[in-house]
């Protein structure tokens, strides 16, 4: 049988080091170690085992959070009462042809099943041996499965969606009794057969809008025992940087069209990166700094054909106290920052001399180690915004800065959830990332930045949205609103729909209160009618 | 002693104090979200291995053994301090401080059979 282990925290932190508040029951959920139970029946009694988890936290009138990594920078994974690590379930498989759906929208031998803990580097690890790989990942591999897609995890592939547009379908723990394991998938893009579903000991929902809404569900739409994703033919990409000038990297950011660039000469001219980011250095003395870091797809290299790999064989890292003190340093004196940035730059820039390097996405986007505290705040634009956007977000950081942080411009196809922060049609993504900073004499308040930048992109009438696991000024009035208008009622009325009376306040937490996504939707809880 | 002379004794046994860690290219470590510990083995499930060993003159390098299931360890680091380096050399060699800590490979089912079950 499955056991959970019960600790408690007096200050739980993330782990960037954000410091959280006191946990009640911190829990982690071990699978059966039976070795007579095959693995389908250690997934079901996996399930058995959070049902109770979640009937005891209902009957104690207590809410509970599942969390993965923890390495969301805002309080998403936080909840005083009960959390849940669950990083321990980590069953996967890939699915045969005969469960897909007689209508499958999808093509055979693409689909997998991860139980919610599987790291990306576990779910990238199966791929392999498939031949397979995720489209995308993030920067690194060490988030799980169901947290990558609760919060929208991206990457920077042009002509991809975050690892949340990968997923096909969701098993969802909504509560204790049977009819509360259900497995949901798109009406309009079903997936897997009602066999498939009875096969995992759960309950088929094909519905757009609760699907939609459930993809990037904050942890609101009950326990994620399990995602189906689509996977891709594995392929390799190589890297490259090349410094370009303002106008030039506006411009390519605002179009992406790449028939009139010669980014890489070996590429040839006009050829379309998958991967694309713009780095920003507002500081530098005579004017910003842009250095584009970019991929191209390309061939398995031949067997006994030598290239460089991505994962170098010494890792090397900085004190990771350093940035911190120079940060601080920089805010009392304001002489210190030059030296900062110098050091910052060495950090978040790409490297020219890893240029060339050939590797897979498991590969480019490995493993990342604990680097103290550290600032990062992600904004989704409509690519049209873009220019305008940097425009005021650098002009800001050098007038009301210098702030210990350097920027960048990221791209995602926009995807269906909901909430997703990738909403826009093709999403640009604009980040500042550095060290987190105090106020003080000579610099602005790190929460007064992020409103002054708000109150700036609104008043030039642009829309946007915030990554939900990075860092923003989260209690700022009508943030959420500004963000997402008439999709919250769509996403509250889903939920409303799917978790029952009773079990819609354990499946809350004080960070939903605070962004007003924990209560009913408008029209009220008698009209919502229940998931049939 | 003259400062001098500590100041050149110092400058020979500072060194000393360094650690280096191995780690799996392709495993998982196990994770422990209990861990908040602020160095590169945060949130994850650490044992530790720290003790003096006692050799004759006649004993090889001594081998700890450990359990770490069937598919080993993630990541291992050794730790050489100043006060390991002076009991080493106070002893003539007998004494050995030994101060390593390692995490295991989380373990994985489905490692034979990817495939769910047939129908």
């Amino acid at each position: 049988m499955a056991r959970t282990k019960i600790a408690s925290f007096d200050n739980w932190k993330n782990y960037h080091d954000h410091e959280q508040g006191p946990v009640t029951q911190m829990m982690s959920t071990e699978l059966s170690d039976d070795i007579m139970m095959n693995t389908l029946d250690k997934y079901k009694d996996a399930a058995a085992e959070i049902q109770g988890l979640l009937k005891a936290a209902h009957d104690s009138g207590e809410r509970f959070r599942a969390f993965g990594a923890a390495w969301s920078l805002s309080s998403i994974p936080y909840q005083k009462d009960r959390m849940h690590f669950n990083a321990a379930m980590n069953l996967r498989w890939a699915i045969r042809d005969n469960w897909y759906d007689a209508n499958t929208a999808y093509a055979g031998s693409q689909l997998c099943l991860f139980q919610c803990g599987n790291t990306i580097k576990e779910v990238s690890a199966l791929l392999k041996r498939l031949g397979k790989s995720l489209p995308t990942t993030g920067e690194s591999n060490g988030q799980t499965i169901a947290g990558a897609i609760s919060t929208g995890v991206h990457g920077s592939s042009i002509d991809q969606g975050g690892v949340q547009d990968s997923v096909v379908g969701l098993n969802l723990i909504t509560g204790p009794n049977p009819e509360d394991v259900v497995y949901v998938e798109r009406a309009s893009k079903p997936g897997l057969s009602d066999e498939f579903s009875q096969f995992i000991g759960a309950r088929l929902i094909r519905d757009d809008e609760i699907f939609n809404a459930a993809l990037v569900g904050l942890g609101a739409f009950g326990f994620i025992h399990g995602v189906v994703v689509k996977t891709v033919d594995m392929f390799y990409l190589q890297r490259y940087t090349k410094p370009m000038d303002r106008e030039e990297a506006l411009q390519l950011a605002e179009t992406l069209d790449f028939s009139n660039i010669n980014l890489i000469e070996e590429h040839g001219y006009g050829t379309r990166p998958y991967f694309l980011v713009l780095y920003i250095n507002p500081y530098r003395k005579g004017g910003e700094e842009f250095v584009a870091e970019m991929m191209f797809k390309v061939p398995k290299p031949g067997h006994g054909e030598v290239v460089r790999k991505p994962i170098p064989r010494v890792k090397k890292f900085r004190f990771k106290e350093l940035t911190t003190l120079l940060s601080w340093y920089a805010s009392q004196i304001n002489v210190g920052l030059p030296s900062l940035l110098s050091l910052l730059q060495q950090g978040i820039f790409p490297k020219e001399e890893n240029d060339g390097e050939v590797g897979t996405v498991a590969e480019h986007f490995w493993d990342s180690s604990y680097q103290g505290k550290v600032l990062a705040v992600s904004f989704g634009l409509d690519q049209k915004d873009i220019r305008k956007a940097i425009g005021i977000l650098t002009d800001l950081m050098r007038t009301e800065g210098p702030i210990p942080a350097l920027a960048g411009i990221r791209f995602v196809k926009g995807g269906d959830a909901t909430l997703g922060f990738t909403r826009f049609e093709q999403t640009c993504i604009m980040e500042f990332a550095g060290v987190p900073w105090e106020e003080s004499n000579h610099i602005i308040a790190q929460n007064d930045f992020i409103q002054e930048l708000h109150n700036r992109l609104k008043a030039a009438n642009i829309p946007f949205t915030h990554h939900w696991g990075k860092m923003s000024h989260w209690a700022a009035d009508g943030l959420v609103d500004y963000m997402y208008g008439e999709r919250l009622e769509r996403w509250k009325s889903a939920r409303y729909k799917l978790i029952k009376p009773g079990y819609r306040e354990v499946f809350t937490s004080e960070y939903l209160d605070m962004l007003g996504l924990s209560g009913p939707p408008a029209k009220g809880e008698v009209d919502v009618d229940p998931i049939a | 002693m003259t400062p001098f002379m500590l100041f050149v004794l110092l400058w020979f046994m500072i060194p000393v104090n360094y650690s280096f860690t191995v780690t799996s290219r392709d495993g998982v470590g196990e994770k422990d979200p209990t861990n908040l510990s602020e160095d590169e083995l945060r949130g994850m499930k650490v044992n530790v291995i720290d003790t003096v060993l006692h050799l004759s003159a006649t004993d090889e390098i001594p081998l700890f053994i450990q359990d770490c299931g069937e598919v080993g360890f993630y990541r291992v680091q050794v730790s050489q301090t100043l006060s390991g380096f002076v009991l080493h050399t106070i002893s003539l060699g007998r004494k050995r401080k030994v101060n390593v800590k390692y995490v295991c490979i989380k373990p994985s089912e489905n490692i034979v059979t990817p495939w769910l079950g047939q129908k």
